[in-house]
């Protein structure tokens, strides 16, 4: 069967002094619709650099190496860029670890809303307005929040919002990275709650990106672990313990072992 | 070895932040060797308790006692005196290690400050700090930057240790952490309990963290402890809808052992 989404032999360099160096170094994942995938590692493992080649949003001086990006039968790398960038917010999109940052500092977070459903849904201000509260309304915040800016909200607060944006978009392949991060932990419940509703969408495909395996484990069906930019494991996660090889995913498994209640304490 | 009691703290403030404690009778006790837990989430006031407890900030009322000596009141100047035996690493290592500075010299300099010890003893000294926190010798010539966030956290807690504090203060220790590193930084704590009989007061809002580690916590809830005692009975305590709302909001993995 084809795959979703395909990402094959990926390698994402940058210059350095010392030459090309490649952070991303061969990168096999794939994705069916309906799945969610769990990628993670440390910082520095290449997974966020993985995710913003497969948005197409790579920093300035990010050179692409090699390997193929198929999300649904089309070769990305190989798109004409105009129509690339199409792509964000109808088929893909991405809610960023930064929430502060991720959301425009001038605006309210009701009109950004809004104007993300006028620009890619078509709808009239109005309607887009409305549309607003209802989506502030999904992720538990009070609607009176769309007339609040980004800083006057606490983190959990706009890591709603983004996921509010997701759920404005509905876009086939969504990706969360690092959505807890920052988060205390009843925070972060609320915002994989939230995220594991979109996955009861018809079609719809994520990838979440973490740390931590903890995190990940509440979400995901599959879990890629990378390692200095390769996949070094990849298994379901229920089956991970048994199917692990590198020491650096028994490390993980290890860590998230005893940093977990245990399943008796209920 | 602390003995917290009633601790209020207000902060002045204008509208609605006016009125609200931020720490609103407060009572604790550690003893010589627990690992102990304060467990909240963000805003619940365990930072402000620490501060506290530190002798910081001053409570409105209320009183702090470590090794029978009051701190709530304690003169300025006798301050000092007190850190050399209670000490705290707070959470992200990168933001309050200088950076100008290499490890050596940021070890050294709660040494010098705190003990009279002569130049080469000092230098020892460091040595042996950095080995107990499990770094080797060469770290030493690093800076900050070039140290990984888990690195940076090991010579956090080394600066802690040397000047040989028997209560240490540990605010969100592992937040900033990637998850190996976080676990690593827990097995450090404790070695440091077992091998020396360290005290431990750790605040966290990461439940997950106590389990495995400490043997009291208390979960704190605006500004107030809503339950406290040894994990397993304070964990299956369901009467407390506060620690059932954390206790299902914390992960655990359905992986067969």
């Amino acid at each position: 069967m084809v795959k979703f989404l395909e990402v094959s032999g990926l390698r994402i360099g940058f210059k350095s002094p010392a030459g090309l160096v490649w952070p991303v170094d061969g990168v096999d994942l794939d994705l069916d619709r309906g799945g969610v995938l769990g990628l993670v590692g440390q910082s520095g493992s290449g997974k966020s650099l993985t995710a913003l080649a497969i948005m197409g949003l790579l920093p300035r001086g990010a050179v692409i190496g090699g390997g193929r990006i198929v999300l649904g039968g089309q070769d990305l790398l190989q798109m004409n860029p105009v129509r690339r960038r199409r792509l964000l917010g109808r088929v893909m999109f991405i809610t960023f670890q930064g929430s502060a940052s991720a959301l425009n500092p001038t605006m309210t977070v009701g009109r950004q809303l809004a104007e993300t459903l006028v620009l890619t849904r078509g709808l009239s201000w109005a309607k887009a307005r409305t549309r607003a509260q209802e989506l502030m309304e999904q992720v538990n915040l009070p609607p009176e929040l769309t007339e609040s800016y980004a800083f006057e909200l606490s983190g959990g607060m706009r890591q709603r919002v983004l996921v509010a944006l997701a759920l404005a978009l509905e876009p086939p392949l969504l990706m969360a990275d690092e959505p807890t991060t920052g988060l205390d932990m009843v925070t972060q419940r609320i915002v994989l709650d939230l995220l594991a509703k979109q996955k009861d969408r018809p079609g719809a495909a994520m990838i979440v990106i973490s740390h931590d395996l903890r995190a990940v484990g509440l979400l995901a069906d599959r879990v890629a672990v990378m390692h200095r930019g390769r996949v070094v494991d990849r298994a379901l996660f229920k089956e991970l313990p048994q199917k692990a090889v590198h020491p650096h995913t028994l490390e993980l498994i290890k860590a998230s072992r005893m940093l977990s209640l245990p399943e008796a304490v209920c | 070895m602390l003995i917290v009691q009633d601790l209020v703290k207000r902060f002045s403030g204008k509208g609605r932040a006016r009125d609200k404690a931020a720490l609103d009778g407060v009572s604790l006790e550690l003893t010589q060797g627990d690992f102990f837990g304060l467990v909240g989430q963000s805003g619940a006031g365990k930072s402000t308790l620490a501060r506290c407890v530190m002798g910081i900030q001053r409570p409105t009322s209320g009183r702090v006692l470590f090794l029978g000596r009051e701190i709530s009141s304690l003169p300025a100047k006798e301050r000092p005196g007190v850190w050399q035996r209670m000490q705290m690493v707070w959470q992200d290592p990168h933001v309050y290690l200088n950076p100008h500075w290499r490890v050596g010299r940021l070890v050294a300099e709660p040494i010098r400050n705190f003990l009279n010890l002569e130049k080469k003893a000092v230098q020892a000294r460091v040595e042996d700090m950095l080995d107990r926190v499990g770094l080797p010798p060469s770290t030493a010539l690093a800076f900050p930057h070039q140290l990984s966030g888990g690195q940076c956290q090991r010579v956090a807690i080394a600066r802690a240790l040397a000047p040989g504090p028997e209560l240490l203060i540990c605010d969100e220790p592992v937040a900033a952490l990637d998850l190996p590193w976080q676990h690593q930084i827990m097995e450090l704590l404790k070695d440091l309990r077992e091998r020396e009989g360290l005290t431990i007061l750790l605040i966290t809002h990461d439940l997950g963290l106590t389990w495995h580690y400490c043997n009291c916590l208390a979960v704190m809830k605006q500004g107030r402890i809503v339950s406290r005692g040894e994990p397993t009975s304070l964990l299956r305590n369901k009467k407390e809808p506060y620690v059932r709302e954390l206790v299902e909001s914390t992960p655990r993995l359905a992986w067969r052992e």
